[in-house]
């Protein structure tokens, strides 16, 4: 087993053996849900200033073998985050990694 | 001895009540949220539109005397907007799109709260405030990736009013003694 596929395979039981539910919907599709890391954070710091920011970040990271196409912005994720707030989302932004197989995404909530 | 507030407190306590009571004149999906006097970091609320008010400088213009300076004094009233998408059926409006809208509402809040006609000078007597000046100057957007886009810009208000200092204190004259002889003796050649 080659070394990317060693990296691959420990990417994938993060993803799915220690993720958590994401449930995407496309446009008016049926709603599918898989396995996914999602982080969630409440404040940054400014880098310029160095005061804190409060603003949630939610990024979510699922594996793209368990998706049916790339994401785009008309994707919606829902998800829990640790306090079980159900969160709702729309796909702003997307960082792929081909190599390991998987993409973030950056969630915009929408009321 | 109490601190009596100088001209350009006095102006700022009246703004406040000026912005505070054309808000309450909002409809209520429209209020902001007025923080005066705020220098911490941004509050963490669920709120969309929050304004700041603080004091700025205050500068002497050229038509002063020892006793007396016609100044320039500025306030700074910062607007915030932290918006989420809205979804209404399929179609989906994104975040930094609402609060792009609600932002130029917010500046058009302001510039009303300011210049309304039967408040000119913010409650106060005619002719405390010489002039006015509201300058909007947005800071540029963080392409952040947040669930909630933050826009923020800042007004600058430029009024012109005067400072004059305390009387003095003291017994007052009641008179004025001439020495007739001295002064005629000084006038005659």
């Amino acid at each position: 087993m080659s070394l990317r596929s060693i990296a691959r395979s420990d990417v994938d039981a993060n993803l799915t053996s220690d993720g958590d539910d994401v449930t995407i919907t496309i446009g008016a599709g049926v709603p599918f849900t898989v396995k996914g890391k999602i982080a969630r954070i409440e404040a940054r710091l400014d880098p310029e200033l160095g005061v804190q920011i409060f603003e949630k970040r939610t990024a979510i990271t699922v594996s793209m073998i368990d998706l049916p196409s790339e994401p785009d912005d008309t994707w919606e994720f829902s998800t829990t985050d640790s306090e079980g707030n159900v969160i709702v989302t729309q796909a702003i932004d997307r960082r792929f990694d081909r190599t390991l197989g998987f993409v973030t995404i950056m969630m915009e909530a929408f009321e | 001895m109490a601190i009596t507030p100088g001209t350009f407190d006095v102006i700022f306590n009246s703004l406040k009540t000026t912005l505070e009571t054309y808000n309450s004149t909002q409809d209520p999906s429209d209020q902001f949220v007025l923080y005066a006097d705020y220098y911490r970091t941004l509050p963490s609320s669920s709120d969309i539109a929050s304004v700041f008010l603080y004091m700025g400088s205050i500068v002497p213009t050229e038509r002063t005397t020892e006793g007396y300076q016609q100044q320039t004094v500025t306030y700074f009233i910062d607007c915030v907007v932290q918006q989420s998408g809205t979804k209404t059926g399929a179609v989906y409006t994104r975040a930094d799109e609402s609060a792009g809208v609600r932002f130029r509402g917010l500046v058009q809040q302001i510039f009303e709260a300011v210049f309304q006609a039967n408040n000119l000078n913010f409650g106060e007597e005619i002719g405390t405030i010489g002039t006015k000046e509201l300058r909007f100057d947005p800071l540029p957007p963080d392409p952040q990736m947040a669930e909630r886009v933050v826009l923020g810009g800042r007004f600058t208000l430029t009024l012109s009013m005067c400072w004059e200092a305390a009387e003095l204190t003291g017994v007052d004259l009641d008179s004025i003694l001439i020495t007739a002889d001295k002064w005629s003796a000084l006038i005659e050649p």
